[in-house]
């Protein structure tokens, strides 16, 4: 009884949780709320452009939509991982460790063509709009509980300033 | 083959710019020893040569190589006397460009020994120690020897010598050094974490580049949650940080 009062419980906290990340995503962060489970690796996709001799890398993956039970491609700019580093050929450690079965949350803008979802980083403290909100990626523990946001370093926003 | 000759033009264009005058040096800034739960560190691959722009038809190989190799060589020459804190750093840049992937190699860079590829980072660590921002910002950048044995008490000094750099290039004023710190201390890659200290360079890199920094845009850069008298604290911290600029 006592077991199942705490089960009741901390299912209660988590529901209360996800409904504030997600109103705070499409509320006061302009964004597309999207949770779900990895289906395809991270890979590596190399930039296809360059600002001030910073390339533009992104880490692609795919992820199944609790939501809507479709799978969306995922493009995460390495840019904004805190372990980012300059110009390299592969994927940041924190974006590199997610697996498939990983469960995800993610706050971006969605493809306006084709099935997916982009700027899931921070938006270097500008105004959010529903076209370049303010977004994250972060990923679930075993436990349920939600990690933080793996793309919210600043130190390359100066490039868009 | 375009990239690769953008790129040798743009590491000529920077042995050409530079000039002999030794840099002053400004004094090391030092720092605390990192402590338990300083992350693992990442290694890092070289960094690909700054790409120039709007630049002419390329000349024949030859043509391009030859007066870029004399240039390394004086540079290498004025870096290998160890007084020219700036001529070190330029030898370094030129040299960090051949071990980029090959493809954005400069023409120069073909048969260069390994051995001089590899003294490029005993060129860095003499400008970096010398003061110079850029320099130091690099030594970070470029992470430590992966070459060396990468033992605790190795990835530990080095651990301290990038964070003294960066501190320096901040002191000096450097808003990139500053950013890079808000990071770092919110991740904890050098030392551990103090979102405190992470806030009060993101202050100051802001009042640097002249950006309003909400409270809000603020706590996003955390990885955990802080309340009104961490920001307070942080502002303060930064204010007198970007004070020390004017």
């Amino acid at each position: 009884m006592k077991q199942a009062l705490i089960a009741t419980l901390l299912l209660a906290l988590t529901a209360a949780a996800f409904a504030s990340e997600q109103s705070v995503c499409t509320g006061t962060n302009k964004g597309a709320f999207l949770t779900g489970t990895v289906t395809s690796a991270p890979r590596f996709a190399a930039a296809s452009q360059s600002i001030q001799g910073i390339q533009l890398s992104h880490t692609r993956l795919s992820l199944r939509a609790d939501q809507d039970g479709k799978t969306y491609d995922v493009a995460i700019d390495n840019v904004y991982a805190v372990d980012y580093m300059k110009n390299s050929s592969t994927m940041p450690a924190s974006l590199a460790a997610i697996k498939v079965n990983d469960r995800l949350e993610l706050c971006g803008a969605k493809y306006t063509n084709g099935v997916g979802i982009h700027w899931v980083h921070s938006n270097c403290g500008s105004v959010p709009t529903t076209s370049a909100p303010n977004g994250w990626v972060k990923k679930f523990s075993s436990s349920g509980s939600v990690g933080s946001n793996l793309e919210r370093s600043q130190t390359y926003c100066y490039l868009w300033n | 083959m375009i990239k690769a000759w953008h790129a040798g033009l743009a590491a000529l264009a920077l042995l050409a710019a530079l000039g002999l005058a030794a840099t002053s040096a400004p004094p090391a800034v030092v720092a605390a020893a990192p402590e338990a739960g300083v992350q693992a560190l990442p290694l890092r691959l070289p960094a690909a040569a700054p790409v120039a722009v709007a630049l002419p038809a390329a000349p024949s190989v030859a043509a391009a190589t030859v007066p870029a190799l004399k240039e390394l060589d004086r540079l290498v020459a004025l870096a290998r006397r160890g007084d020219d804190a700036r001529a070190s750093h330029a030898a370094y840049q030129a040299l960090a460009a051949c071990v980029a992937p090959e493809a954005e190699q400069p023409v120069f860079c073909r048969g260069l020994p390994a051995s001089l590829l590899q003294e490029r980072l005993r060129f860095l660590g003499h400008a970096a120690r010398a003061g110079l921002p850029a320099a130091q910002i690099d030594f970070y950048m470029e992470g430590p020897d992966a070459l060396q044995a990468l033992d605790a008490d190795a990835l530990q000094a080095w651990r301290l010598e990038a964070l003294a750099g960066l501190q320096g290039a901040a002191a000096g004023c450097e808003p990139f050094a500053m950013g890079l710190l808000a990071t770092l201390y919110d991740a904890g890659e050098l030392m551990p974490r103090d979102a405190t200290r992470a806030l009060a360079y993101a202050v100051a890199e802001g009042q640097l580049r002249r950006l309003a920094v909400s409270d809000d845009s603020l706590r996003d850069r955390l990885a955990e949650p802080v309340d009104d008298a961490v920001i307070a604290s942080a502002r303060e911290q930064g204010q007198r940080l970007a004070a020390a600029c004017r």
